[in-house]
This record gives C-alpha cells, sequence and structure tokens, in this order.
C-alpha cells in the first residue's frame, strides 16, 4: 500500500482525510504547514502529496514546484474553485486538483488513479483464502482460479479499491458499467451475489441498509 | 471640415469680396475722374476750335464776300486732323462738311447750347464727342477725338488689382494658416487627451499652456477626468472589497462544510472503532459551532451596515465594569489581570454597540496574552475628544498586517487564529462600529510587546 504526505493546516480535514485513507489500507504522514514537507519528503519515501493550496507560510502553489522536482506527484486540495486557478494548479505540476467539500470516494478515486499512473499500487491483493492479481485479472480461491467475467471482475476491482468504505448501488454502477447504464440497481445485487459465492465472502462484503455495499477487511 | 479649415476659408472669401469691391469702386472712381479730365480737355479744345474757326470764317466771308467757305474749312480741318481732332459742320440740321466717322443714330451733342459731350464707341475704340453752336451764321460744330486711352488704362488697372488680390490672397491665406494652425493647437491638444482619456487612460491629463479659454476648458476637462477616475476607482475598490469578502466568506464556509459533511459520510459509510467515532462527532460539533458563530457574526456585520443610531450619553465606568464581568471565565482561565482606568466619563454612543466593541477588542487582547498577563481597559480626554483605549501585553501585530487587520476574514496567523477560533471578523464589526459613531480606529502594535487599540470619538 502507498505512503501519503498530507498537508492541510486545518486538523478537520487533515483527519479526515488520514481517516479515509487508513480505511483502504494505506500509510499517511500528516502535516499542518508547509515548512516541514521537503524535509519530511527526503527524510521518508512518500508516495503522493494532498497538498492545500493555502497553508501559512508558504503557499501550495509555491511548495508545489519543489515537491514535483522530486518526482513525487501531488493532488491540490482547495477552496478555491475558479477555473483559472485549476488550470494554473495543473500547469505548474500537480497530478489532480480536488475541490473542497470533497467527498471521500471521489478522493479515493483520484488517489487510486494517481498511483496507478505511477505504478505505485499494489498489483496483488489477498484476504482469506483469496488472491487477486489486480493486473492480470486473475482471481484464485485457495490456490484454484475462479472463472469470472470482466464486469465481475472491474466490481471486485472497484470494492477493493474501496475497501472498509461503502459504496452507493448508484456508485457502483457509475463506476463499472459507466453513465449510460439504464439498468435495475438490482444487477448490481446480482453481480455481488456472485462474486459472494465465488470467492467465499458472504461475511467480507457487508450489505449497508437501504444504501449498497462494503468490503470489510 | 476642421475648424482651421472653416476659419481659413470665411476668412478668405470675406476679405476677397470686400478687397475686390474696393477695388472695384476705386476703379470706377479713378475712371470718371480721368473721364472728367478727359472732358474738360475736350472743352477747352472746342472752345479753342469754336472760336477761331468762327474768326476764320467771319473773317473770310467778310473780305472776300464768298459765302462758300468750304474750302476754308477742308483747309482747317486738314490741320486739326494731324492732331487727331475731327471736325463736322452742320448748318441747322444739315451737314455741310465732315471728315469724321460717318454713322447713324440720334446726334444729341450737335445741340449742345452752348456744347455737349457723348462718349461712343466706334470699332471698339472710344471717342468723345463734343458738340455746340458756333458763333457764326447758325452754324453748329461737332469735333470728336479717340479717348480710348481711357479704357486701355481702366483695363491696365483692373488687371492691376486682380494680381494684387492673388498675390495678397496667397500671402494671406500663409499667414492665414499658419496663425491657425498655431491658435488651434490647444484644440487638437485637448481632443486628442480627450480620446486617450476616453479611450481607458484614466491616467492621463491634458497639458495645454497659456491662459485662454482652451486652457480653462482643459483645466475643468482635467477636473472632470480625476473626478470620474475617482469615482472608477471607488467602484473599483468597493467591488475588489466585495470580490475579496465574499471569496473569504467562501473559504470560510468550506471548511466546516467540508469536515461536517465528510465526518457524517464516514460514520454512515465506514467501518470505523470507537476513537474514530469520538474524533469524528468531535469535529462535527466543532465546526458546527464554527459555522454557528461565522453566522452569528456575519448577521451582525450586515445588520450594523444598514443600522442608523442614536447617540445618547454612555456612562464608561459601568461599561468597563459590564466588559469584565462578562470576560471573567476566560480571564480566569488564563489567570489574566485586567485594570480600568476612567479620565473620561461619558461618552455619546449606543449602549449596546460600545459593549459589542469592547468585548471583541478585549477579547482579542485575551487571546494574544499569555498566561498571567495584565490587560489595560482606559478612557481619557483628548484635544476635546474621548478615547477609549484597550491595552494587552501579548503578541502583537506585525508591523505589515496593521493596515489590513481590519479587513473581513483578515487574520495574522491563520493557524494559531483558527486554534482561538477566531475568523477574522471582530475588528471589522468593530471598525463598523466605530464608523457608526462617526469614531475612528487606531491601532498601534509592537510584535511580541504589546497592543493598543485605541477608538477616539471625534463627535464629542
Amino acid at each position: 500500500m502507498a505512503k501519503i504526505l498530507i498537508v492541510d493546516d486545518e486538523r478537520a480535514i487533515n483527519d479526515l482525510i488520514a481517516v479515509n485513507l487508513k480505511m483502504i489500507g494505506h500509510e499517511y504522514v500528516q502535516l499542518y504547514n508547509g515548512d516541514q514537507i521537503m524535509k519530511t519528503l527526503n527524510e521518508t519515501e512518500i508516495d503522493l502529496v494532498i497538498l492545500d493550496v493555502m497553508l501559512p507560510g508558504r503557499d501550495g502553489f509555491e511548495i508545489v514546484q519543489d515537491i514535483v522536482k522530486l518526482s513525487v506527484p501531488v493532488i491540490f486540495l482547495t477552496a478555491k474553485n475558479k477555473v483559472s486557478d485549476k488550470v494554473h494548479g495543473l500547469e505548474i505540476g500537480a497530478e489532480d486538483y480536488i475541490v473542497k467539500p470533497f467527498e471521500a470516494v471521489e478522493l479515493i478515486a483520484r488517489i487510486h488513479v494517481i498511483l496507478r499512473r505511477n505504478q505505485k499500487v499494489a498489483t496483488e491483493f489477498r484476504l482469506d483464502g483469496t488472491l487477486v492479481e489486480l493486473e492480470k485479472h486473475i482471481v484464485t480461491v485457495n490456490g484454484q482460479e475462479i472463472e469470472m467475467t470482466n464486469k465481475e471482475f472491474q466490481l471486485l476491482d472497484f470494492l477493493i479499491q474501496n475497501k472498509n468504505i461503502a459504496l452507493s448501488r448508484e456508485k457502483i454502477i457509475e463506476e463499472t458499467w459507466g453513465f449510460d447504464f439504464y439498468g435495475d440497481t438490482r444487477t448490481v445485487d446480482v453481480h455481488i451475489q456472485k462474486l459472494r459465492k465465488k470467492l467465499n465472502w458472504e461475511n467480507r462484503i457487508k450489505t449497508v441498509y437501504k444504501y449498497g455495499y462494503r468490503l470489510e477487511v | 471640415m476642421k475648424f482651421w479649415q472653416k476659419t481659413y476659408l470665411c476668412v478668405l472669401i470675406v476679405f476677397l469680396i470686400t478687397f475686390d469691391l474696393g477695388a472695384l469702386a476705386l476703379l470706377k472712381k479713378s475712371y470718371k475722374l480721368n473721364e472728367q479730365l478727359d472732358i474738360s480737355k475736350g472743352m477747352t479744345e472746342f472752345t479753342s476750335i469754336e472760336k477761331s474757326l468762327s474768326y476764320i470764317l467771319r473773317q473770310y466771308t467778310e473780305n472776300t464776300g464768298n459765302s462758300d467757305y468750304k474750302a476754308v474749312l477742308s483747309n482747317y480741318a486738314e490741320h486739326y486732323y494731324k492732331n487727331g481732332i475731327r471736325l463736322e459742320i452742320y448748318q441747322a440740321d444739315r451737314l455741310i462738311f465732315s471728315n469724321a466717322y460717318q454713322f447713324e443714330g440720334e446726334r444729341a451733342e450737335k445741340d449742345g447750347n452752348p456744347y455737349k459731350t457723348v462718349y461712343r464707341k466706334m470699332n471698339d475704340e472710344l471717342w468723345l464727342f463734343i458738340g455746340g453752336k458756333m458763333d457764326f451764321n447758325d452754324l453748329k460744330l461737332v469735333i470728336s477725338r479717340n479717348s480710348d486711352y481711357l479704357q486701355e488704362y481702366y483695363i491696365t488697372l483692373r488687371q492691376y488689382f486682380i494680381k494684387l488680390s492673388s498675390v495678397l490672397s496667397l500671402i494671406l491665406s500663409v499667414v492665414l494658416i499658419f496663425l491657425l494652425i498655431h491658435l488651434t493647437a490647444p484644440i487638437r491638444k485637448l481632443n486628442n487627451g480627450v480620446k486617450a482619456i476616453s479611450a481607458g487612460a484614466y491616467d492621463q491629463r491634458v497639458k495645454v499652456r497659456g491662459n485662454d479659454e482652451f486652457v480653462e476648458l482643459a483645466l475643468d476637462f482635467n477636473k472632470m477626468v480625476d473626478a470620474v477616475s475617482n469615482h472608477i476607482e471607488m467602484i473599483k475598490k468597493v467591488s475588489e472589497d466585495k470580490e475579496m469578502f465574499i471569496n473569504n466568506l467562501t473559504h470560510e464556509l468550506k471548511t466546516p462544510i467540508t469536515a461536517i459533511k465528510g465526518y457524517s459520510q464516514f460514520l454512515n459509510h465506514a467501518n470505523f472503532n470507537e476513537e474514530e467515532r469520538k474524533m469524528a462527532v468531535h469535529y462535527i460539533y466543532e465546526h458546527t459551532a464554527r459555522l454557528d458563530s461565522l453566522s452569528g457574526k456575519m448577521m451582525q456585520l450586515l445588520y450594523l451596515k444598514n443600522e442608523q443610531i442614536t447617540l445618547e450619553p454612555v456612562h464608561i465606568e459601568s461599561l468597563f465594569l459590564y466588559v469584565v464581568n462578562m470576560e471573567r471565565h476566560h480571564l480566569v482561565e488564563k489567570q489574566l489581570k485586567i485594570i480600568h482606568e476612567c479620565f473620561a466619563e461619558e461618552v455619546y454612543g449606543d449602549q449596546e454597540l460600545l459593549k459589542s466593541l469592547l468585548i471583541n477588542l478585549v477579547e482579542n487582547s485575551i487571546k494574544a496574552s499569555s498566561t498571567g498577563g495584565e490587560i489595560l481597559l482606559r478612557s481619557y480626554h483628548y484635544q476635546e475628544v474621548v478615547v477609549l483605549e484597550v491595552l494587552d501585553y501579548g503578541r502583537g501585530i506585525p508591523k505589515k498586517d496593521i493596515a489590513k487587520i481590519t479587513d473581513a476574514f483578515y487574520v495574522v496567523d491563520r493557524s494559531r487564529s483558527k486554534e482561538l477560533g477566531g475568523i477574522g471578523l471582530g475588528l471589522s464589526i468593530c471598525n463598523q462600529i466605530a464608523q457608526l459613531h462617526h469614531a475612528k480606529i487606531q491601532i498601534d502594535s509592537k510584535e511580541n510587546e504589546y497592543t493598543r487599540v485605541s477608538v477616539y470619538f471625534t463627535t464629542i
């Protein structure tokens, strides 16, 4: 799992990101101002920086240029939602730009995309007797390979990415089937049932009442 | 057509008309005078011819008794012909001798008594005819002479005037154009300035030297531009302030909203432990409180912006006691000592607003002071003005921040201020209250030494 540096002077926001990252199994380091960033980056191996723009002392737009030199990807997190600010943020080297207030699922998805792009994401996932090889699209239970459809695998991938976080049926459809899917949300239930059976995860994939599902690790 | 071109054409036309009319009158008068001179010369000739001819004829008829005097006439006429004078002799209305041009038409001059003059054009030449009675046998004499020199003189003079008028027009044009371009230079300058300014260069001014109407106009125009650009600046400032305010407000709103939204989602969807649950609930509570405080202060600020207050005498000592009493928990918590001194007893103002003003200032001082410090509340007279003052020996304000400290949402140290629960509206509210009282807030501070906030109530 990746090690992520969170820089935000608001303790509440900083802790919020931290608990969400902890849920899906990432490690993290928390900083509350811009002064310690370079020191931390030099001492610890960091895979990704989540950086607030308005920081006491040096602001995020200034610091990002130094971080990019170390080829560590940066996601900006800010209350500034002007297009010009976004463009500026991306131009000076940030990989992504997230505007407050953000949704945890969205933040995690973007983190995942960037980690994958920078090949810093785990290629396999183990739980109980199940091994999922994410790159190869191979799933084995107790050493025996399980056949899966493409949709089932995408759904599994999405659940693993967001482990310990409840995902609504709508969110699952959006991510796995795409926006233009006109089917019933029951399609999700059917696929979840199949996954539970194939992987022996009846107790791992929890139903969240009236909402969706959560992969508990 | 440009103004100078118009002026040029008008002056030129007026000049040409007056000059030519004058020249024409002069020409006519000069011709008339010459004609008179010519006639009087003709008269002399006529008189002398008539006298000598009458005499010769009388002598001739008396001496010879011959009444055929034609030969004498022709002889005599021959002599005058050489001098360019032609003769005609009539007896009654019958022509008895002539060596002049013969032509049809009325011959009024022959009935002249004693004489009569007529100018006639013969073959484009001007001839003077003078006629009258002779002192012999009722004969009538008409002499005629070429006076064409009058015409030639007239034509020469006219040509001279035409030439003169062209040369003068040319000189006038050059001088006039030079003068007009020189004189209208301020208009062009003014025009260029106006164009530049109307295109948006509000910092430019029209520069014209001298003391004529153009300069007056330019100065007035500059004054107008000053007024306009001041207004524009003011409007710009107001809109910038407004944008800044909204940006800051958005930022202030977004952080608690993000926290509340994020933690409630977390509580709803995540698989959390007890410690995480406590943290989430704590943050939700804390940020709800922050939103609450923000909305309260915002309401106060908006309310103050629209308020009209009545100024009443307020007893300063009881005001101080109220504030100290309100803040006693905070004071005890930080073991702060508060001292109040009243050299001025009364101030005119709104009691509730003044309480709010002092509470805000004292709370700022409490936040700035370190444990065990001292805060001084004072009132005194300064040159007829009542001053309320709050002094602490706390963190102080960096010099660069003093000017901006009363701006809404401005905080010197954001992270520290957040810990202390500040959102940067307190001094903004104080400023608003001071303005309602026509009072002025002056902030005097040295970093890590002291902060003195003095409110000057200028109306009393």
